[in-house]
């Protein structure tokens, strides 16, 4: 990683870092905030991005992470035991559903996930004597927001790292390689099935962690909220905004969006959504490839010299 | 470069820290809240922001709200955010409200999910708020003493609509059909309990999941048990599914009800379906109860549909009550403003309210019917603006 690019992170890591000290309560939420959508974009993208798989299923690990720490604290676990807990059941079940959904491609495979996604939400609506059902679960609220905020920007910089840590490896090439063309990397040596099941489960681990880390803060959660459109929908949208199989893509990505969200919506009122429409399709038409592709992000992306098995360069892109 | 690329995010994101300015004259009462304006809850609320500016309006052109120990009266100014029907970002905005915007009082949001996660926002800060149009019984048996519902719990819906038909006797077997839903439910469990005392038969009661489309078989249990009232607990669209279906299977009960049927989409969706059906709402045109002009006013100037967005002028009754415990504690420490409100009764649009032991408030809705495309108070004789018609088929 470049000079400038590692200064950049460390720069944008202490900023967040010190909001409780340097901003109100508020801006501690809207960071917290900001930072749960990046650890599921950034997750997102390893799966979505390098792999070529659209997983519109991504959200159901948060929803899971959500409901394994409600459950948890509730039964007496520890809150710090009931977050381990949640990526850990998120990541069993993410290892067990990979066997089924890989066996579909393409359009299928998302089709496909978003079908796990559904299929856990009526099981959170009729299962309620575990998960309180229609109504929902709520736990009692603890009276500091701070060790969630530090937690979920722990999630944040882990799922960033995650995601660095895959591109620069022999795994991300692997990734890359089945993305173009899946019988040639087979044919190549590549154990096709193992690997994707193992960046499944590996992808899963984050969301499950943030889902609970949610539910510590939020304090409740409803089968909607946990399994419903947006958790499914916005880290994809996130990633194609910042540029999909790139590093910085689910970072620029998640900031845009989350910015232009946060402005709309607080100084807009009645006009925000069809604002919010305007700048999406305003973003596709002009930078199809998302953020990092385009011109003044290419330069920028130059200038910092990142190498090329980061995706952009290579112009494949990934689920675009 | 570089630079360029680096302080364009930084400031982005300074910017974002930084936030809108709070622009808002010194000498006002502040008011905060989130509003439905968007998402699920939408049907029902998108137009609650502009109710709430057009109450402030008509609330200053009478001089604001009377403060004693400042011995004059102060304008307020009501701040309110778009939740998009979202816990998550309900919670958001509250923080926001409290820490940027520095609100002195904060009312509720719409819905209980939504209401579920604010809640827990106040609770943190000791910050009191007005709960309205959540009544979730969950919400409060979580022991928050921060809170304070206006409307009574979700469970009470129904309570002047089976007064009317124990009066009345005529009704004596029933069908209960339940949306799987957080609102839906509570209802239905006041429901069995009212039906009871009535001396209404429970002959069907089924639970149904909020994106059922074959009502049939359903409507064939109903159709043998030969019920004289269908009570379908749910929200406007799956009454719609529900009443299009039982009319094409020749299902007609004598009694038809939805505790949300004042909702527009009902009578544009269903036309002459929709005729006699009865729902419940918290005020109508014509229903001279409290400071009604006050509303009417409020009405005007936003130019909101009160027939159309019943349910979003329910959400008013929680800036009557906080603007009665303001004149009456005569002055602005909330904590002194909360606490005389919770010991006073004041007379609002939807009838007298007081605070309850649970945590509640004691305002529940008015059965109405729908007759000849409008809608008519039918119970109890002090709110009445029409006679109720039963039964439903002549």
């Amino acid at each position: 990683m470049s000079r400038p690019y590692r200064a950049l992170l460390t720069a944008l890591l202490l900023l967040a870092a010190a909001t409780p000290w340097i901003g109100s309560r508020y801006h501690v939420s809207f960071m917290f905030f900001l930072c749960m959508h990046l650890a599921l974009t950034a997750t997102y993208d390893i799966v979505g991005g390098y792999m070529g798989y659209v997983n519109l299923g991504h959200g159901a690990f948060f929803g899971l992470g959500a409901y394994v720490y409600g459950i948890g604290v509730r039964g007496g676990v520890h809150p710090l035991i009931a977050l381990g807990l949640a990526a850990l059941v998120a990541g069993l079940v993410a290892r067990l559903i990979a066997v089924p959904v890989f066996r579909l491609r393409g359009v299928y495979f998302a089709i496909g996930t978003f079908g796990i996604l559904k299929l856990l939400e009526v099981l959170a609506v009729n299962l309620g004597d575990v998960t309180g059902g229609t109504p929902g679960l709520s736990i009692p609220p603890t009276p500091s927001t701070l060790p969630t905020f530090y937690l979920m920007l722990g999630a944040a910089v882990a799922a960033v790292a995650l995601n660095a840590g895959v591109a620069g490896s022999r795994l991300g090439l692997g990734l890359v390689s089945l993305r173009e063309d899946e019988e040639v990397a087979e044919a190549s040596g590549i154990d096709t099935r193992r690997l994707k099941a193992n960046v499944f489960t590996l992808s899963a681990l984050v969301p499950g962690l943030v889902g609970g880390i949610y539910m510590w803060q939020l304090t409740y959660i409803n089968p909607p909220t946990a399994f419903g459109f947006e958790q499914s929908f916005a880290p994809v949208i996130m990633a194609m905004l910042g540029g999909t199989g790139t590093l910085a893509g689910p970072l620029v990505g998640t900031i845009f969006l989350t910015l232009i969200e946060e402005v709309l919506w607080s100084r807009l009122g009645y006009l925000q959504l069809a604002m919010y429409g305007a700048v999406l399709v305003f973003v596709g038409l002009v930078m199809p490839g998302g953020l990092m592709r385009s011109r003044f992000f290419s330069r920028a992306y130059r200038a910092l010299a990142l190498p090329d098995h980061y995706g952009y360069r290579a112009g494949a892109g990934g689920a675009r | 470069m570089p630079r360029a690329f680096i302080a364009a995010a930084v400031l982005a994101l300074a910017a974002a820290l930084t936030g809108p300015p709070p622009a808002l004259a010194q000498d006002a009462i502040k008011i905060g809240a989130t509003a439905a304006i968007t998402g699920a809850a939408s049907t029902l609320g998108a137009m609650q922001g502009k109710l709430y500016e057009g109450w402030e309006q008509a609330q200053n052109e009478a001089g604001g709200i009377q403060v004693k120990s400042l011995n004059r009266k102060l304008p307020i100014k009501i701040i309110y955010y778009d939740d998009k029907s979202d816990p998550k970002v309900s919670v958001k905005f509250y923080e926001k409200l409290i820490n940027d915007d520095k609100v002195g009082f904060l009312i509720g949001p719409m819905g209980s999910p939504v209401g579920f996660a604010a809640t827990t926002v106040a609770e943190r800060y000791k910050f009191p708020m007005l709960l309205g149009p959540s009544s979730d019984p969950k919400i409060f048996q979580r022991g928050f003493k921060t809170i304070q519902g206006v409307q009574d719990l979700a469970t009470e819906w129904s309570r002047h609509y089976f007064d009317m038909h124990a009066k009345l006797g005529k009704v004596k077997t029933m069908a209960l059909l339940t949306e799987d839903i957080l609102f839906s439910r509570g209802v239905a469990d006041g429901v069995k309990r009212f039906a009871g005392g009535a001396g209404i038969k429970v002959a069907v009661d089924e639970v149904a999941p909020q994106d059922t489309e074959d009502f049939t078989p359903l409507i064939a249990r109903m159709k043998a048990a030969n019920v004289q009232l269908a009570y379908i607990a749910s929200y406007p669209p799956f009454f719609i599914k529900f009443a299009k279906q039982a009319a094409e299977l020749g299902f007609t009960p004598a009694a038809l009800h939805c505790p949300l049927c004042s909702a527009a989409s009902v009578r544009s969706s269903l036309g002459p379906l929709a005729e006699l059906v009865t729902g419940e709402i918290f005020w109508v045109p014509g229903m001279k109860l409290g400071d009604y002009r006050m509303l009417e006013a409020a009405l005007q100037k936003s130019g909101v549909d009160a027939v159309q967005w019943s349910f979003a002028v329910s959400a008013l009754i929680q800036l009557e009550v906080l603007r009665a415990g303001i004149e009456k504690a005569g002055t602005l420490d909330r904590d002194v403003v909360f606490a005389t409100i919770r010991g006073m009764e004041v007379q609002t649009i939807g009838g007298l309210w007081k605070a309850k032991a649970d945590g509640a408030g004691s305002i529940t809705p008015f059965p109405i019917q729908i007759q000849s495309g409008k809608m008519v108070s039918i119970w109890p004789p002090e709110a009445r603006t029409g006679e109720y018609v039963y039964p439903r088929t002549r």
